[in-house]
């Protein structure tokens, strides 16, 4: 019997809230980066969505530190801070998802390992913030402060348990005969590895990849504490693109904040199929 | 030569002994089901030939090498897994060359032995399709194309039909038969299915409990039952088996089933069985087929039963008997004309009856 019509109408309708809600303030940002400094801050009575006079100076004077509307005019521009967080997120995601991979199939497998992988859950239990006052002081040791590997390095150890346990998960619902297949057909454990398995998760693989490189890449705390001038990343430079001149640069902020959703967009509509196809394996009979 | 040999082959997890003890050869060429009800060990004794896993204790021999310090990927065994276990992200040729691209054979070789594969397995419009697409039926034929394409001397396969519906089930047993045919290896078939193990094996090894319990010819496990686990487990409808007493009836022995009466033995073979008896407790088997219904006149040895219900089963008709405690089914022709109700004698012909020791269940003096 197909459900009555208002029962969609609810749905819908429902859902268009829940969506409008979400995007408003991404909206808002998008307007915003293309208004001119006075339209910045407006009074209530001339709230208006679209901008009066529509302009590239916000992302002009990020890229630049300078623009015609601006008189106060920046150091620093925009392209370093972005560089070091398409470099530190991409390697620290890099690290997790490998090590992520290989550990949790490992374990998954073999059984090894004991209570480690309750023990890699913990890691996730308290915030990374609990344990930086350590890590700042072991990186400083290690020269590692403000520097491209430091950044990485602790990306991937803190998104770590993340890429373990769901590469975990979707590892133990690989069923084991058909490795077996591959094993009695004459592969090495390694072969079956990377001929067999890996390429059974590949969605899974990529849904990891891109949960843990937005976590990556929406760090703000991280970023402030381990960095001081040379590999500032995109959150801690927009925080910069204040001053007690100038003040708030909210449309600044605006157009930096619409480049920095980019990269987690293009990432997302690239495995876009993967994400909507999930992990339907049907090679067993269940 | 690939006989395979496995000497008192064990496998313990933890506490349970999935396999016990288990002697038995396997000749060259020769197609072997290894029979018994889930949890037997049958699976677990495939997966130690295949080098899944390793026995606890005893040695598996492939033509009279040891297997034990060669690994799985080593072995050279064809396996078909009950579940299929296809490589879902691969095309149907993927997956038949995936044995022998591992195996580094040539690629002209590759494309001739996959495409003399398709031909036998019905496969050929399908080579290019994603396994995704297949159904139940066509999976198996990849997967069982799949371990056939490399050629092994020794094929295994665990349950292989158990997951097809009944007429490509029908049509696999042929097809399989075909392939041994063909191929040449020595088959061991995983099943609980003894008509598929009757149908296909030139031996059967019927196993219950991680126990080896009866091996020899479909013909010999059916005819002659070493005890009653195997005289039960073979033949559908299984065989009667009736507890009972050794008395002496008058000088000769009779059968004394309680509340049901007692039978004398005329048939000489059964006496001279019944006189090895240890104890007086025995069990009284007869094949459904073999028993005779009679009017009750007739003076012939049986016991008195009534009809109790009729099973009309297509192309036979089986009639459960009962007298007092006990129970029998009898196999008759189709369209058996006989009454709910009547009052009948079952006859136990000569030469067609069994005697099992009761507390052992062994079968006595089988020659």
């Amino acid at each position: 019997m197909p459900k009555p019509l208002h029962s969609y109408i609810w749905r819908y309708a429902l859902i268009l809230i829940a969506v409008g809600l979400a995007l408003l303030p991404v909206a808002w940002m998008a307007t915003m980066a293309f208004k001119p400094h006075t339209e910045w801050v407006t009074s209530a009575s001339d709230l208006h969505w679209w901008p009066h006079q529509e302009t590239w100076g916000n992302f002009e004077y990020i890229f630049t530190g300078q623009t015609e509307a601006v008189t106060v005019s920046h150091e620093r521009t925009a392209g370093k801070p972005i560089l070091a967080s398409l470099v530190t997120s991409l390697l620290g995601t890099l690290i997790a998802v490998v090590a992520g991979t290989l550990g949790a199939y490992a374990v998954s497998r073999f059984k090894v390992g004991g209570n480690l992988p309750l023990g890699v859950l913990q890691l996730r239990l308290f915030p990374p913030l609990a344990v930086m006052i350590p890590v700042m002081i072991m990186w400083a040791f290690l020269g590692a402060m403000d520097t491209w590997w430091g950044l990485s390095l602790i990306y991937g150890i803190v998104t770590l348990p993340f890429a373990f346990w769901l590469m975990k998960t979707f590892f133990d619902e690989v069923p084991r005969e058909i490795e077996e297949a591959a094993l009695v057909e004459g592969c090495s454990w390694f072969r079956v590895f990377w001929k067999v398995t890996l390429p059974m998760v590949k969605e899974a693989l990529a849904s990891t990849a891109l949960f843990v490189f937005i976590l990556n890449w929406s760090d703000y705390v991280i970023a402030l504490l381990l960095t001081r001038k040379e590999w500032v990343t995109i959150p801690v430079y927009m925080n910069s693109l204040s001053s007690a001149m100038s003040g708030q640069m909210y449309g600044a902020k605006a157009a930096l904040g619409l480049i920095a959703a980019l990269p987690p967009v293009i990432f997302g509509i690239a495995i876009q199929k993967y994400l909507v196809r999930g992990l339907t394996f049907g090679a067993l009979k269940q | 030569m690939a006989s395979i040999e496995l000497i008192n082959l064990t496998k313990k997890f933890g506490d349970l002994t999935a396999v016990n003890d288990l002697n038995l050869v396997i000749p060259d060429k020769e197609f072997v089901a290894l029979l018994g009800p889930s949890g037997c060990g049958k699976t677990t004794t495939m997966n130690m030939i295949a080098g899944i896993e390793m026995p606890s204790e005893g040695s598996i021999l492939f033509g009279g090498e040891d297997m034990r310090t060669i690994p799985a990927n080593k072995r050279d065994v064809g396996f078909v897994f009950q579940n299929y276990a296809i490589f879902t992200h691969m095309t149907v040729r993927k997956n038949l060359e995936f044995g022998l691209k591992v195996r580094g054979v040539e690629k002209s070789e590759i494309k001739r032995r996959v495409q003399n594969m398709a031909d036998l397995m019905r496969l050929n419009d399908r080579l290019d399709w994603r396994t995704s697409k297949l159904s139940v039926n066509e999976l198996q034929k990849v997967a069982i194309g799949r371990s056939a394409v490399t050629e092994p001397e020794i094929f295994l396969l665990d349950e292989p039909l158990s997951n097809l519906d009944a007429a490509f089930r029908a049509f696999m047993r042929t097809e399989l038969k075909h392939l041994q045919h063909e191929f040449q290896q020595t088959m061991v078939y995983v099943t609980h299915d003894q008509i598929e193990a009757m149908s296909l094996a030139d031996r059967i090894a019927v196993l219950d409990m991680g126990l080896l319990q009866q091996y020899g010819t479909p013909n010999e496990v059916y005819n002659k039952p070493h005890n009653t686990f195997v005289a039960n487990f073979m033949g559908s409808p299984s065989m009667n088996l009736l507890p009972c007493r050794l008395t002496n009836g008058g000088g000769d022995h009779a059968l004394d089933f309680g509340d049901a009466g007692t039978s004398m033995i005329e048939d000489g073979e059964l006496m001279r069985r019944c006189k090895l008896a240890r104890n007086a407790d025995v069990v009284f088997g007869m094949r459904p087929e073999d028993i005779d219904i009679q009017p009750r006149e007739v003076g012939r040895p049986g016991i008195d039963m009534e009809v109790s219900f009729v099973e009309p089963i297509g192309p036979r008709t089986v009639v459960h008997l009962s007298a007092g405690s006990h129970s029998i089914k009898v196999a008759k022709d189709k369209q058996y004309p006989i009454e709910l109700g009547a009052k009948v004698k079952a006859e136990f012909p000569k030469g067609r009856c069994h005697i099992f020791d009761a507390e052992s269940g062994n079968a006595i003096g089988l020659e």
